[in-house]
């Protein structure tokens, strides 16, 4: 049997058909998962504030680097193994020890909140840093990872449920950095995730360990840089 | 850094810790676990007071053997005096999860 020889053009036609199919299925769903994120986003910006009384706020990396690109880190520590855990906590330790007066008093809430949040990069992403900055009520914190982002559908039960987790970890880590922090705020994106943790040494939980004494408005320390880097790019520059 | 002392050996094991008890840290644990064998053990008595820092991880190590050790009718109990680790404690409710 003779085929005209422009026959060809329909099974082709068929299959350009099919996968301009496809390919509009699959724009427009990345459309619907694109205007869902933004609606969770701008339901959870608005709602975390309110609940948590402005302790847990939720801000985009355009407002992250907004707010701290032009901030100057006293200390840079690289995190990307298990080790890092304590040799950060150390570190910071150390640093604070000559500047912060009272700092054996309060230090024990503020590293093991810091733990949390560093632990967190080393078990769900494959590295990070953290910057450590002095303001005058107190140490900040931003962890910074090269991680996927947080699932912001879990946020909640991340932040609010203690015991929530989806490995066999312990799941409280949020809780912990929630009662031994003042504030946190939270960046996440596909890029990486970045979460502020700010802490008050005149809080009451501070006022507390130091015997209730009025805070001392911190002098600002010279800076010091542990360390630059860790060869990846972070989305936050 | 954790320091790991075995103060009883088995089946009713006494260890106590000193320094601080994280993922990065917890494996001194787990080693000293593994040597005297989790299998030959009934209670593991952990003394914390002697620890600095302990995170919900390294918690999370300890409801991990108590979880391994009831299924043998076995428990692990938690010593301490230590204002600032026993509210950590009490934040996650381990004592609860623990039953001491």
């Amino acid at each position: 049997m003779n085929f005209p020889s422009t026959y060809w053009v329909y099974p082709l036609a068929a299959v350009l058909g099919y996968l301009c199919y496809r390919l509009g299925c699959w724009v427009q769903k990345g459309r619907t998962e694109r205007a869902e994120y933004r609606e969770l986003l701008a339901v959870y910006r608005e709602i975390l504030p309110k609940i948590t009384h402005g302790r847990v706020r939720l801000i985009s990396p355009a407002e992250y680097r907004a707010a701290y690109a032009g901030d100057d880190p006293l200390l840079i520590i690289d995190v990307e193994q298990k080790d890092d855990i304590p040799r950060v906590r150390q570190t910071v330790d150390e640093f604070f020890a000559d500047f912060i007066p009272h700092w054996k008093e309060v230090r024990s809430p503020i590293l093991t909140a810091l733990s949390e949040a560093v632990t967190n990069v080393v078990k769900h992403t494959p590295g990070g840093r953290v910057l450590v900055y002095l303001e005058s009520t107190g140490p900040r914190f931003h962890v910074e990872d090269c991680g996927s982002g947080m699932d912001l559908a879990k946020l909640p039960a991340m932040v609010f449920v203690s015991g929530y987790s989806e490995t066999s970890s312990l799941g409280a880590g949020f809780t912990v950095m929630l009662r031994y922090t003042q504030q946190m705020e939270i960046c996440t994106s596909a890029e990486g995730t970045a979460l502020v943790l700010r802490t008050h040494l005149a809080s009451p939980l501070n006022r507390e360990r130091r015997g209730k004494e009025e805070g001392h408005a911190l002098s600002c320390c010279p800076a010091v840089e542990a360390g630059h880097g860790c060869g990846q790019n972070y989305p936050w520059q | 850094m954790l320091e790991v002392t075995v103060v009883k050996g088995v089946p009713d094991v006494v260890i106590k810790l000193e320094g601080s008890l994280d993922m990065g840290t917890g494996h001194s644990l787990q080693r000293t676990v593994e040597e005297l064998d989790l299998d030959r053990i009934h209670n593991l008595t952990v003394s914390l007071s002697g620890l600095d820092i302990i995170d919900s991880t390294g918690i999370g190590q300890l409801i991990g053997y108590h979880r391994i050790l009831s299924r043998k009718n076995g428990r692990v109990l938690i010593e301490n005096d230590n204002r600032e680790i026993e509210e950590i404690l009490g934040l996650i409710g381990v004592r609860e999860i623990l039953g001491s």
